[in-house]
């Protein structure tokens, strides 16, 4: 009784259009002579009505096959009554009696319908054998033959019933495969005898048109039927499956209610699989702690690695890397892989042990480009501890092997660091040199270089950088002048008459005595609000974090001022799906260039993603103020007149740039300009422009006097 | 203009034959049974890939039904209805590839293919007495009617196909038409079928642009046009051809019994030496269309004019490829039933 529900269920849910109309219209004819069994109830056994519809199909055939009793030709043919009486089936035996009695008025039915004194019309048994192999062509174009020989034939309504049954069935799965969905629909509700846990497929596909519709609890209630009605296993874990690809999780929840014996419990890994996997994924839900529970306690039990990495990296995105370490060490025993050592290296690096990562990755970071990227950061990371610890030469050597054998020259100026920081300057300087040789535009191995070679005493090579450089980085510009206030964007560096001669002899001192300069001076001005940075005090590589992760971290890292680390996980968020993200992403990364003093680098950063028009201006601003300062630094007046004009266009000019073009107009003998402007500024209280107006006057005088 | 056109049409319905019993010999029926007809009912386009398309079988099931052949027409239906009567709106996808899978690989309807398969099944539901048949072809025609008619610079016109026809900025927002899709034996009949649609104005349409193509240069219209401020052109990203889709287009007429000086600028186009693809910028002979189905309607078209009768050898079907041979036997058809003379045949009583 249950297929009827489904039956009308499917009825009165389709809303029937032209096609319907159509598809009833084409009922053929030969079939509208004969009764239906659609029509008529199907067996009322306890056991299932499908079940039954599906012996109909097969049952003639066998019968004919296997029965013998001679056909007189005006005698109806007996072949599926001999059948169901074989098969005991006395309500489908008693149904056909009645239906031959009604087209033969003369026939009497067989006293011992068991007899076996039936002779299989060969005929039909070539009909049904073509009904059986699917050829539904063949076989009416056999009845057609078989009534042309022999007017008074009648085909069964079994045999009609079967072929159309047949040939709807190819039409639901065409109009499936075609995506013609609500053609599914109304094909299957004129054919319902199709909606059989015998063909399940149609089921499914009948409950894909539905979702694929809009009629989402349709679509549900077509998989709760297969659920509660059908009891092939396979076919009702695949319904599951199925079912999982097109419903969200909260609507799979009354099709699991349905599971018998646990059958579905892999399904169930399945589901909080992807939810953590989902959780993984930018922005993505946090998964539930049952989903938590399920995975961990199966993937310990079955040692699956790929379980066990993927609850590693959740708990490592979940800031949980003690837990994250336990789950990456029972991977690498389960599934000594590259995938494995990865997370581990990853959490390792995290929990600020990168020597231990390093160890881990080591034999593994030739696999692939991916691991190979995380091994040189935790080599990186390894070489860069503070304080400075020495690696044994095994570890050493295998790092130099990597940072040649990859050309990477962050690396290769980490080492160059590492032999500064014991002591090893020329051995530093020639890192450096070759971090230049492969990253030509890589400042802090310039600003390495230059240290270096202040160390070694060459002073001549210490003013080459400076030439080459001072228009890119503010502290190369700025080497050796103690007056220097770091982290340039928070006020710009009040501009000198640009001396002849720095106090090269002091600066060596002091950077002598702090082994390591980069990280001490950017240690040594925190600015602003670094009270958050606690979360950030541990280096974590970029690629280890998601892109959210790493805009949190990087933002972090601004806090701390440690721009150059910055722009690194600036640059990981920036692979970002969220527009905001990038967007972010791209204006703290030009944020970073800049404070790195590193103009152009930051130009590029803030065209990475596009940014809000005010943060734009902001930027544009301050790559100009550097680029104005850099230029005069490097004693382009001509220029930093250039850069402060076109930064008037966006911002007006501060006291101090106000002093800055002075100068500039002063350095290039535009005294009268540069009188005018001191003056101005001077007037506003600015003490720092009187010297400025006093040394414009003096050389006015002194052009004018001769 | 067009209300001549109008009354040609109106004429035309008056001269249709009345169906009388296959003119069709059993031998060439089956001849193209055999070449194009599988078991199972497709009908196969056998100069293209051996592929099968809505067009195919809607003039599958019309031969069929001229043959009286109703076994065949059951398959050939059976066939349709189960691979290409599965669109949603309940018209045909119009393209089925035997080596794909599935074997449907566009979805998209073809218009003339539709109405092909609509009036086979209105033949045989006249001939066979079969109301499930006619119902089934006055569902298609009313779809057709609703969805695939567009205007066309202000003339009721048949959009090729659902998608893909409807023409953007390179048409001025005018859709793409193909001439050939006005089967015109077919419009009075979907006219009787559905008084909501205006079929007959339709039909006028259809002749107020071979009229247009009269005033061009080469007097006959491409296989794919646009029309636009009274005048007609070729669609753009098409060939601008008359070619093979055109050459249908004076069978239709001579079928539908419509105006014969319809059918001059077609004439003027052949010669001597057969059909032509035709450029349509100069008007010069591209490739000859030279198969015996082909020069039929050549034929057919001179027989009309001057009363020539048709060579001998065209006289019967040649199954040379599907295309050439489906056109021969509805030409036949047309010929023996109306026109025997052009055969050198005693008229029917």
């Amino acid at each position: 009784m249950r297929w009827i529900a489904v039956t009308l269920c499917v009825l009165a849910g389709t809303g029937l259009g032209v096609a319907a109309t159509l598809h009833s219209a084409w009922v053929p004819p030969a079939a509208a002579q004969s009764p239906m069994p659609a029509a008529t109830a199907p067996a009322p056994t306890a056991s299932g009505v499908q079940t039954s519809i599906t012996q109909t199909a097969a049952d003639p055939v066998r019968v004919a096959q296997a029965d013998t009793q001679p056909a007189a030709a005006p005698q109806p043919d007996e072949t599926a009554l001999r059948y169901f009486a074989q098969q005991g089936d006395t309500v489908r035996l008693q149904r056909e009696i009645d239906r031959l009695r009604a087209l033969y008025p003369t026939w009497q039915p067989p006293a011992d319908p068991l007899a076996n004194d039936f002779v299989p019309d060969q005929s039909i048994v070539r009909i049904w054998d073509l009904v059986t192999a699917g050829d539904f062509a063949g076989a009416r174009a056999a009845i057609d033959e078989k009534k042309a020989a022999d007017p008074t034939f009648v085909p069964t309504a079994d045999l009609m019933e079967t072929i159309q049954r047949g040939e709807a069935g190819t039409r639901l799965r065409n109009a499936s495969d075609a995506g013609q969905f609500d053609q599914v629909i109304s094909i299957a509700a004129n054919a319902p005898e199709l909606l059989t846990c015998a063909s399940v497929d149609n089921l499914w596909r009948l409950a894909e048109a539905f979702l694929k519709t809009s009629a989402k609890q349709r679509g549900i209630d077509a998989y709760s039927y297969i659920l509660t009605n059908c009891t092939d296993v396979a076919e009702r874990f695949a319904t599951i499956q199925k079912a999982m690809e097109l419903l969200d999780r909260a609507d799979l929840t009354p099709l699991f209610a349905l599971e018998k014996n646990a059958e579905f419990a892999s399904l169930r890994l399945d589901l909080a699989r992807r939810a953590i996997a989902a959780a993984l994924q930018d922005g993505g839900a946090s998964p539930s702690n049952d989903d938590i529970d399920l995975l961990t306690k199966s993937a310990e039990a079955e040692k699956n690695a790929d379980d066990l990495r993927l609850l590693g990296y959740l708990h490592l995105d979940r800031h949980r890397p003690n837990e994250a370490k336990r789950l990456f060490e029972a991977a690498l025993a389960a599934d000594p892989s590259a995938a494995s050592a990865q997370g581990l290296g990853v959490t390792l690096v995290q929990l600020n042990n990168p020597a231990a990562a390093e160890a881990a990755l080591a034999d593994y970071r030739d696999e692939n480009d991916e691991i190979a990227k995380v091994y040189r950061d935790a080599a990186a990371a390894t070489l860069a501890r503070e304080p400075r610890v020495a690696v044994s030469e095994t570890v050493l050597s295998r790092i130099v092997e990597t940072a040649i054998s990859t050309s990477d020259a962050g690396l290769s100026q980490e080492l160059g660091w590492y032999a500064y920081a014991f002591n090893q300057p020329q051995t530093a300087l020639e890192w450096f040199q070759t971090a230049l040789g492969w990253q030509a535009d890589l400042e802090p191995a310039a600003y390495g270089l230059m240290i270096a070679a202040n160390a070694l005493g060459n002073a001549a090579q210490v003013e080459e950088i400076r030439r080459a450089w001072g228009g890119r980085s503010v502290r190369i510009a700025q080497f050796g002048n103690l007056s220097t206030v770091s982290a340039p964007n928070a006020a710009v560096p009040l501009p000198k008459p640009r001396p002849a001669h720095l106090g090269q002899v002091q600066t060596v001192r002091v950077v002598q005595q702090q082994p390591a300069p980069r990280q001490t001076q950017q240690a040594a001005a925190p600015s602003g609000g670094g009270g958050g940075g606690g979360s950030c005090q541990t280096y974590r590589p970029p690629a280890s974090l998601s892109p959210g992760g790493a805009l949190t971290h990087a933002w972090c890292l601004m806090d701390l001022n440690r721009p150059a680390q910055a722009v690194d996980h600036f640059g990981r968020a920036l692979d970002s799906a969220s527009e905001a993200t990038r967007s972010d992403a791209a204006y703290g990364r030009a944020l970073a260039y800049i404070r790195l003093g590193l103009a152009d680098e930051a130009a590029v950063a803030a065209a990475a993603a596009p940014v809000t028009q005010k943060r734009a201006i902001e930027l544009q601003t301050a790559i100009l103020t550097l680029k104005a300062t850099s230029a005069y630094g490097a004693g382009n007046y001509q220029l930093a007149l250039a850069m402060l004009d076109s930064r008037g266009s966006f911002a007006p000019e501060r006291n101090d740039l106000l002093t800055l073009r002075a100068w500039s107009y002063y350095h290039l003998k535009r005294y009268r300009e540069a009188e005018r402007i001191f003056e101005a500024v001077a007037a506003t209280g600015y003490g720092d422009a009187v010297s400025g107006l006093e040394a414009s006057r003096s050389s006015l005088r002194s052009i004018q006097s001769p | 203009m067009r209300s001549l056109a109008t009354l040609a049409l109106g004429a035309a319905l008056m001269t249709l034959p009345v169906q009388a019993a296959s003119v069709f010999s059993p031998e060439e029926w089956q001849s193209y049974l055999a070449a194009y007809v599988s078991e199972d009912g497709r009908v196969i386009d056998t100069a293209n890939g051996n592929i099968s398309h809505s067009e195919s079988q809607g003039y599958g099931l019309v031969l069929a039904a001229l043959a009286e052949d109703r076994a065949s027409f059951d398959r050939i239906l059976d066939f349709t209805r189960d691979e290409l009567l599965i669109r949603d709106d309940g018209l045909a996808a119009w393209r089925w590839e035997p080596d794909a899978d599935p074997h449907v690989t566009d979805t998209n309807n073809a218009t003339d293919g539709d109405m092909l398969i609509a009036y086979g099944l209105l033949l045989a539901g006249d001939l066979w007495k079969e109301p499930a048949f006619t119902e089934a072809a006055a569902a298609m025609a009313r779809t057709i009617g609703r969805t695939m008619l567009v205007s066309a610079d202000g003339l009721p016109a048949i959009l090729p196909g659902g998608k893909g026809f409807a023409g953007g900025d390179n048409t001025a927002g005018q859709p793409i038409l193909n001439p050939s899709y006005w089967v015109f034996e077919i419009l009075p009949r979907f006219d009787a079928l559905d008084p909501v649609i205006d079929w007959t104005a339709v039909g006028a349409a259809g002749i107020e642009l071979l009229h247009r193509a009269a005033a061009t240069p080469a007097g006959i219209p491409g296989d794919w046009v646009v029309l636009a401020g009274g005048g007609i052109g070729p669609a753009p990203d098409f060939p601008a051809e008359f070619g093979y889709n055109g050459i249908r287009i004076p069978l239709y007429l001579m079928r539908a019994g419509l105006d014969p000086a319809l059918l001059e600028p077609f004439r003027a186009r052949a010669s001597s030496a057969g059909l032509f693809k035709i450029d349509l910028s100069t008007g010069s002979a591209i490739e000859p269309i030279s198969e015996p189905g082909y020069r039929l309607i050549q034929a057919a078209m001179e027989c009309t004019a001057t009363g020539q009768t048709i060579p001998e050898e065209l006289r019967t079907l040649q199954t040379t490829s599907y295309y050439a041979a489906t056109l021969q036997l509805l030409m036949l058809d047309h010929l023996r039933r109306q026109r025997p003379a052009c055969l050198g045949l005693e008229a029917k009583p």
